[in-house]
């Protein structure tokens, strides 16, 4: 009998364990378009970490929405109420999408609305870049995500002083081998063209390992101001201290980077770590920004979120998210076929 | 921080002094066994979302376990792999997650009387890793760390051929990292501090010890609790849940609970009379 009642007690006990976590758990997320309302604001108001700079009072903007907002409404006339608060952020870091049968679906901030083009690739290869043009320009082909693009380096026809480096993506996987080989082969150009016109971004510790190869010295380059609660000022900031890269290859001579608005994300961070060096200049268009970290995650009716959760303030104090302006401002004519206006005025100004 | 450090130290201290302070023991048990398990997820990180997550999946677990008189001492390793998904949205795209969870442990325990063992248990290497599909930044997640607990095992014999066993861990001290702060990837800790730094790969590395959080039991819940029904000395039928909270940003928990059904065999059992 005694026996009996401990093996009625175990087999209860487990029973009851079998799901106790969830009593310590918070309450499930709800999936109608109130919650979801609600819950997207909420999300932005305490994670994204430039309310201040975009000029955006996230509550005024949630209390002139929400009289709007009904559960009985259909999922897009609630996804363009949450459009309304996301293009308010202007920010490419920070997408609302969602997906039917595998095709995805959304919005996100396009950086090269109301600028002019400075950079066609067509052009590129028909009269610089292409292996039959420049055959001695070396080239490390590499997978984004499923797409293949080209690392380019060495010298383009044009100049056999000035090197020329051409970087599509930093969401690729570039080896430390790979690097000393490219910057073995141009150590000893007199200058060096750094092209990372449309590159859209990818890996922020790829692009600043980049950077640390043109500097002799460790160089502030600003700090990252990282959201780290929930209150408006909860806020922390990590100074960026970019340290020489460990090579006999390091290039301190005169350097151009070529910008455009497609500049992205870590091609930004790329950026804002040689900004500070003496020996860099920019030249093309302004770039695209989005120089903050990004988090991501779903709402509970499966539409995923993206937000900049921190944001760079560079060392002169220049808040990066709407991009940098070049040194030298030079325009494309993207009519011309022949000709790449800001490339050639880069092998100009060094030689 | 060096407190709590102390702490974990006396802890560990005292458990494998355990070892050395046994007398001389008149019978030693030894039993070597394989489990193969059933596993049930839960988990929601309410920094991101309070979305729970539910799953099943499979665990494998290898145990030495030995017995005398005075004390029981265990070791081994354990795996558990799950898939899961969002409780409140269906997508093949958005939300999929695999969980992995491995787990290096080693237990010590008096024994009080019969059926009564007290003692701890230390694992050295505990990891909850999760891969979600399509969260971006986000897709990976994982707490590693090493968690040491104090031990409670009652057994009960029923008769010749089977016997009922329970166990509970209570986490008193973790030494542990998670990979998620409130808004970004990287640790708590690493952002907090302003030590956020792309070259430094020890932000993103689960063994950067340097990025380690103490977690006594005021800051972490973690219990493991384990019943046994033991049948003819080698099968084991046996119940295990596994609960974590914690927070690393106060009112944004993480908690996690792993529930396995499994059944053990004893491949060596041996019984060893000492003078």
């Amino acid at each position: 009998m005694k026996n009996s009642l401990l093996i009625i007690v175990i087999i209860f006990g487990t029973i009851a364990l079998s799901s106790c976590e969830k009593i310590f758990m918070k309450p499930n997320a709800k999936t109608d378009n109130i919650s979801v309302f609600e819950d997207y604001g909420k999300l932005i108001k305490e994670k994204y970490a430039m309310l201040e700079f975009k000029n955006v009072d996230i509550d005024h903007l949630m209390d002139s929405l929400r009289p709007f907002i009904t559960n009985d409404m259909h999922s897009d006339s609630l996804f363009s109420k949450l459009i309304i608060i996301n293009m308010r952020l202007r920010d490419g870091h920070s997408p609302l999408v969602y997906e039917v049968n595998g095709d995805l679906y959304g919005y996100g901030f396009d950086p090269y609305e109301g600028y002019p083009i400075a950079f066609n690739d067509t052009i590129l290869q028909n009269n610089y870049a292409s292996a039959n043009v420049a055959p001695n320009l070396k080239r490390i082909a590499l997978d984004d995500e499923g797409v293949e693009v080209e690392v380019l380096y060495g010298f383009l026809p044009q100049s056999a002083n000035t090197a020329y480096i051409r970087i599509p993506s930093f969401g690729v996987s570039l080896e430390d081998e790979q690097l000393e080989m490219i910057f073995s082969e141009v150590k000893n150009a007199t200058g060096c063209i750094v092209d990372v016109r449309g590159n859209g971004g990818g890996d922020p510790s790829l692009s600043t390992k980049i950077a640390s190869y043109f500097m002799d010295a460790t160089t502030y380059s600003g700090y990252e101001r990282f959201k780290t609660g929930p209150g408006a000022n909860d806020f922390t900031n990590s100074p960026s201290n970019v340290v020489p890269a460990n090579s006999s290859n390091r290039f301190t001579k005169p350097v151009v980077v070529l910008t455009d608005r497609g500049c992205y994300s870590a091609t930004t961070t790329l950026c804002y770590n040689m900004n500070p060096l003496s020996h860099v200049t920019f030249m093309g268009q302004r770039t695209g920004g989005g120089s903050g970290s990004v988090a991501s995650g779903f709402l509970a009716n499966g539409w995923k979120w993206g937000l900049s959760t921190s944001e760079f303030i560079d060392h002169l104090g220049n808040h990066l998210d709407d991009g940098i302006d070049p040194d030298i401002q030079v325009l494309f004519d993207n009519i011309n076929q022949n000709q790449d206006e800001i490339l050639d005025e880069a092998l100009l100004y060094l030689q | 921080m060096k407190k709590s450090i102390t702490l974990f130290a006396t802890c560990i201290f005292i458990v494998t002094q355990g070892h050395a302070q046994e007398t001389s023991p008149r019978q030693k048990h030894v039993e070597h066994s394989f489990e193969l398990s059933g596993v049930k997820t839960s988990f929601q990180d309410v920094k991101f979302s309070n979305i729970r997550y539910n799953g099943i999946g499979a665990g494998f677990k290898y145990e030495r376990f030995a017995e005398t008189d005075m004390r029981e001492i265990g070791m081994g390793i354990s795996f558990a792999y799950a898939k899961s998904k969002p409780s409140t949205f269906e997508s093949d795209y958005f939300g999929p997650t695999t969980i992995f969870s491995p787990t290096i442990f080693f237990s010590y325990a008096h024994k009080l009387n019969e059926k009564f063992s007290v003692g701890g248990q230390l694992n050295l290497l505990e990891g909850f890793l999760r891969n979600t599909s399509g969260a971006g930044n986000n897709s990976s997640y994982y707490n590693s760390g090493t968690h040491l607990f104090a031990r409670g095992c009652y057994k009960h014999v029923i008769n010749d051929d089977i016997a009922l066993k329970g166990i509970v861990n209570y986490g008193l001290f973790g030494f542990m990292r998670e990979s998620t702060g409130f808004a970004f990837s990287a640790p708590q800790s690493v952002t907090e501090n302003g030590e956020f730094d792309y070259q430094n790969s020890a932000v993103n590395n689960p063994f950067g010890i340097r990025f380690y959080q103490a977690m006594p039991f005021w800051k972490m819940g973690n219990v493991q609790t384990r019943l046994e029904v033991n049948y003819k000395k080698r099968w084991t039928l046996a119940y295990i849940w596994n609960f974590r909270r914690f927070s690393t940003v106060k009112g944004y928990p993480t908690t996690s609970g792993l529930h396995t059904l499994g059944v053990k065999f004893d491949f060596i059992d041996k019984t060893k009379l000492k003078k």
